[in-house]
């Protein structure tokens, strides 16, 4: 159980500087940005979104960045916890970052990848030495109020070691904004992150967020993710089971509202023996919004004994609503357990007619069926304040 | 003078193209026991939802008025502010939401005035006792996985809660075992008052012997063939309803 989390406590913004040691490789990646074709919705991962529509010319020249500001981190110090801006961390701990980053063996990479990794301008690195368990959550918020917005977070957890992180998005206007973060996340052997995303964007907001977690032996990452708004709410998980007995899950919820289309992908790898893992994203769609989910997992030959399930279900409210649900199951080795489960339905209207005919208002009873349907995976939530943050989002 | 009653005139009813309301005339009185029965598919069910406002059951004419409103231009909502209830014969299970979480917002709901939590707390605990329901059963996701009577009992204990003026039972006593049917039956009268009133659906006289009807009516085919007082539902005990369906074809 994660203790009171610090969300009320103060936070402090981040300080940005330049960092010399990341414009070589940064360069590498313009050229790349510079040669890719936009991605079309007939590719594997961007299908049943419309991407092409996509105008990413107009927020040229991607020079803005978020304003972030993170909880108190005093206490951490002492402990040899670092938490502090991205460009400082590739000035003052490359070799920290480099031990890492080798460990990324993820494939993934288009025209919105090198994006990122060609202008991204702020961000937050934080690092957790062997065996420290930091018990209070860190915090971290990020706000968009420039038309763009291209971030980097690189979060190591290192052996041993344990951790509660808490990250929320948000634009502050209706404007259209573009917003693009790649996180990645470093669990050692034996150590264990729970990681909170959520967003809450304006509905004239394009965001593509790419979080990668990569696992070393007995390494635990849970995963908790709520996303709100956005024109295009695209969020990417990507699980790299690479040590032994690694663990995750990932808990997933989204509301879809007026023409906001949400983008869900959560895929797991499973490169060795002995891991697990357990998805659940549900969705509502309310309204004339749209949705996609997909969800692969993917189980090597040298991934034995692995349990990996993962679950999507969404509700549609609006009559014009969209869901779209594209789980895959990829399995080379032949002594596991995998299965997936996904629907899409429409609210009943015989539930509607209960609640109402109790004096709920329509609202009031699609509100409660909404929270409702959610509400197997928020109750999994381990902190009452993020469920409680959660829900009054969800009803909004 | 505004009538107090729930005031049925000529009620015509029918569902996906199906007449099924032939036109029933029927008034039930606050502070009394109505009673309705009639053979299987005679069209007591949809009486009940055509009161509540079920969007499926087109009303095709007739009235129905209480408390001054004309009932059939209101939402199911509002009738449920209007102090309409319906215990309905086949609860709907609702995922994720607990029975103390849509009581109190269904009671906030009704209710002019929004109700202290400890105080709702309280209140609920009372009626929970009452219909010796247990306690985990506030926390419990509404009716799913119920059985048939908890589901029943369910139904009493948000009527209860919600304290209805017009309350309509639709077959509350079908599921319940012998002593859950007392329990239940005993709450029921519990809860009368001068200012309410009870239309109870039954097919039987058991639950009659518990709450005593001031009046009994019959409904074959879409119309109200015959009213009387309690011996009535002893006739029909006794009788079966084969006389009456075979009048009824004579009429129509
Ligand atoms: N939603 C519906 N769709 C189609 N037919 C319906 C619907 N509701 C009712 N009917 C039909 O209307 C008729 C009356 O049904 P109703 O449920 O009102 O009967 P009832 O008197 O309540 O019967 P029971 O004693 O079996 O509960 C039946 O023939 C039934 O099949
Ligand atoms: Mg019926």
């Amino acid at each position: 159980m994660m203790q009171q989390t610090t969300q009320k406590a103060k936070m402090t913004p981040l300080t940005k500087v330049k960092s010399g040691s990341a414009e070589k490789e940064k360069a590498k990646h313009l050229k790349s940005l510079n040669e890719l074709p936009m991605p079309e919705e007939r590719q594997e991962a961007w299908r049943y979104t419309n991407i092409s529509k996509f105008r990413l010319n107009e927020f040229y020249p991607f020079d803005g960045s978020a304003e972030i500001s993170v909880s108190d981190s005093t206490g951490l110090k002492e402990k040899g916890v670092i938490l502090c801006d991205i460009n400082t961390a590739f000035n003052e701990h490359t070799d920290i970052i480099n031990r890492n980053t080798v460990k990324n063996n993820s494939r993934a990479y288009d025209k919105f990848t090198a994006l990122n990794a060609s202008h991204w301008s702020n961000g937050i690195f934080l690092y957790v030495p062997k065996n420290v368990s930091v018990e209070i959550p860190v915090n971290a918020s990020f706000l968009i109020s420039t038309k763009s917005a291209v971030v980097r977070n690189i979060i190591i957890a290192e052996t041993g070691s344990k951790i509660d992180f808490i990250e929320d998005y948000s634009s502050d206007s209706g404007e259209e904004c573009l917003h693009s973060c790649a996180t990645e996340v470093y669990a050692g052997a034996d150590s264990k992150i729970n990681y909170y995303h959520i967003n809450n964007w304006g509905n004239n907001a394009g965001n593509f967020t790419h979080i990668t977690g990569v696992l070393d032996r007995n390494a635990a990452i849970n995963w908790v993710s709520a996303s709100f708004g956005g024109k295009l709410n695209r969020l990417r998980i990507d699980t790299l089971f690479n040590g032994e007995g690694s663990q995750s899950e990932n808990l997933g919820v989204f509301v879809g509202r007026s023409r906001e289309h949400i983008d869900i992908t959560t895929n797991v790898y499973h490169n060795t023996a002995h891991t697990t893992n357990n998805i659940m994203v549900d969705g509502i769609l309310k309204d004339s919004s749209s949705s996609v989910y997909r969800g692969l997992i993917r189980i090597e030959k040298a991934g034995q004994q692995t349990n990996s399930y993962l679950s999507n279900h969404i509700l549609k409210i609006g009559e014009k609503s969209l869901g779209n649900s594209i789980p895959a199951l990829e399995i080379e080795a032949n002594d596991v357990k995998a299965s997936h489960g996904a629907t899409v339905g429409q609210v009943s209207e015989e539930h509607l007619f209960y609640l109402m005919s109790r004096g709920l208002t329509r609202d009031e009873a699609e509100n409660m069926i909404v929270q409702g349907f959610l509400e197997p995976i928020i109750s999994k939530i381990p902190s009452e304040e993020l469920r409680e943050k959660i829900r009054g989002l969800i009803t909004r | 003078m505004i009538s107090e009653d729930l005031v049925i005139k000529d009620l015509h009813v029918s569902v996906e193209g199906q007449k099924i309301l032939n036109g029933i005339d029927l008034t039930i009185r606050k502070g009394e026991v109505s009673a309705l029965m009639g053979p299987n598919g005679s069209g007591k069910s949809t009486l009940a939802y055509t009161l509540m406002g079920h969007p499926k059951y087109t009303v095709n004419s007739g009235e129905v008025w209480f408390k001054g409103k004309n009932v059939l231009e209101l939402g199911p909502d509002e009738r449920a502010k209007l102090g309409l209830f319906l215990s309905f014969q086949y609860p709907q299970e609702i995922p994720g939401v607990s029975v103390s979480n849509f009581l109190r917002t269904a009671l906030n709901a009704v209710k002019s005035q929004p109700m202290p939590i400890p105080e709702f707390v309280k209140l609920l605990k009372e009626k929970m006792r009452l219909l010796k329901v247990d306690d985990k059963f506030a926390r419990r996701y509404l009716n799913e996985g119920f059985s048939g009577g908890e589901k029943k009992k369910a139904e009493i204990l948000q009527m209860a809660v919600l304290q209805p003026e017009m309350a309509i039972l639709d077959e509350t006593d079908s599921g319940l075992d012998i002593d859950s049917l007392r329990i239940v039956a005993e709450g029921v009268n519990n809860l009368l008052n001068p200012g309410m009133g009870v239309l109870v659906i039954t097919h039987y006289q058991r639950l009659l012997n518990y709450i005593k009807p001031d009046k009994v009516h019959v409904m074959i085919k879409g119309r109200i063939v015959r009213s009387g007082g309690k011996e009535l539902a002893h006739e029909l005990e006794s009788m079966g309803y084969e006389k009456m369906v075979k009048e009824a074809d004579v009429r129509a």
